[in-house]
C-alpha cells in the first residue's frame, strides 16, 4: 500500500485552488522575453559594427586592410 | 525534451508549454515559502526570467524540474531574508536539543493533516520550510539538495534532523497539548 504523503496533499491542494498563475504574470514574462530577443538580436547585428568604429577611432586598422609593409630603400629586391 | 527544442529553436511556443506545464507548481511552492499571494506573483515572474537567461547553462545533468525547484528556492529564501521577514526562533532553545538520531519518524511529518501541517509549516524558519518540501513533495535525493543549496551532504543531513525535530516540537506544542 502506497504510504500516504500529506505534504504532496498539500502541493495538489494549492495547484487545485490556484489553478493556474494569474494570467498577467504570464503575459509580462511573453513582453520581457520579447523585450530580450529585441535587446539581443540588435546586440547580435550592431556590436561588431561598433567594434569596428571604436577601432577606428583609437586608430587602428581592420584586419586584413592592413597596408603592405615598407621596405627600407637599400633593401634588395629579389630577382623576379 | 522541450527544453533543448527550445534551445534550439528559440520558438516562443515551446517556452510556453514550458511555462504552462511548471508554472502552477511553482507558484504553488512560492506561496508555501513566501506566505503571501502577490509576493508569490512577483516571484514567479522573477523566477522565469531568471531560468531564461540560464537556460543556456543548464546542462540537463539533473531534471529539468530539480534544476527550476532548485532556482524557485534558492530565489525565496533570498527574498525572505533580504527583507527580514524570516521568522526569528529562539535559537538557544533549539541549541539545546541534542539531535543526532533521527528521532522524528517520517510517517509523523507525511501524516500530519493538511491544515495542520500549513500551521506548523508557516512557524518554521524559510530554509527549514524548504528542506522539507525539497524531502517530502519533490522527493529528492540528499545528494541534489546538497547541490542546490551548494552545501556537503552530512551538513544538509543534519539540517533535515534538525527541521524535523522543530516540525515535532511546533506541531506538538500546537496540536497534541489540547
Amino acid at each position: 500500500m502506497e504510504q500516504e504523503n500529506n505534504f504532496k496533499a498539500w502541493e495538489e491542494e494549492l495547484i487545485r485552488n490556484h489553478r493556474q498563475p494569474p494570467e498577467d504574470v504570464g503575459n509580462n514574462l511573453r513582453q520581457n522575453m520579447g523585450f530580450f530577443r529585441l535587446f539581443g538580436d540588435l546586440f547580435e547585428l550592431y556590436l561588431p559594427k561598433m567594434f569596428k568604429i571604436i577601432v577606428q577611432v583609437v586608430g587602428g586598422t581592420e584586419p586584413g586592410t592592413r597596408a603592405p609593409r615598407r621596405q627600407p630603400p637599400n633593401t634588395i629586391q629579389e630577382q623576379q | 525534451m522541450l527544453v533543448s527544442q527550445y534551445l534550439l529553436t528559440q520558438q516562443q511556443w515551446y517556452f510556453n508549454e514550458l511555462y504552462d506545464r511548471y508554472a502552477p507548481k511553482v507558484f504553488a511552492k512560492c506561496i508555501t515559502l513566501l506566505k503571501d499571494e502577490i509576493w508569490a506573483e512577483d516571484a514567479l515572474q522573477d523566477i522565469f526570467i531568471k531560468v531564461v537567461l540560464r537556460l543556456a547553462d543548464f546542462g540537463e545533468r539533473s531534471k529539468f524540474s530539480t534544476w527550476l525547484y532548485s532556482i524557485t528556492y534558492n530565489y525565496c529564501i533570498d527574498q525572505v531574508r533580504k527583507r527580514k521577514y524570516d521568522v526569528m526562533m529562539p535559537d538557544e532553545a533549539w541549541d539545546r536539543l541534542d539531535v543526532q538520531d533521527d528521532t522524528t519518524d517520517d510517517k509523523y511529518l507525511l501524516e500530519t493533516k493538511i491544515h495542520e501541517l500549513k500551521v506548523v509549516m508557516g512557524e518554521l524558519p524559510v530554509i527549514d520550510r524548504a528542506l522539507l518540501l525539497m524531502k517530502y513533495q519533490d522527493d529528492l535525493s540528499i545528494r541534489d539538495i546538497a547541490e542546490s543549496m551548494e552545501k556537503t551532504e552530512s551538513a544538509i543531513k543534519m539540517q533535515i534532523l534538525r527541521a524535523k525535530e522543530k516540525f515535532r516540537v511546533i506541531h506538538e506544542k500546537l496540536f497534541k497539548s489540547i
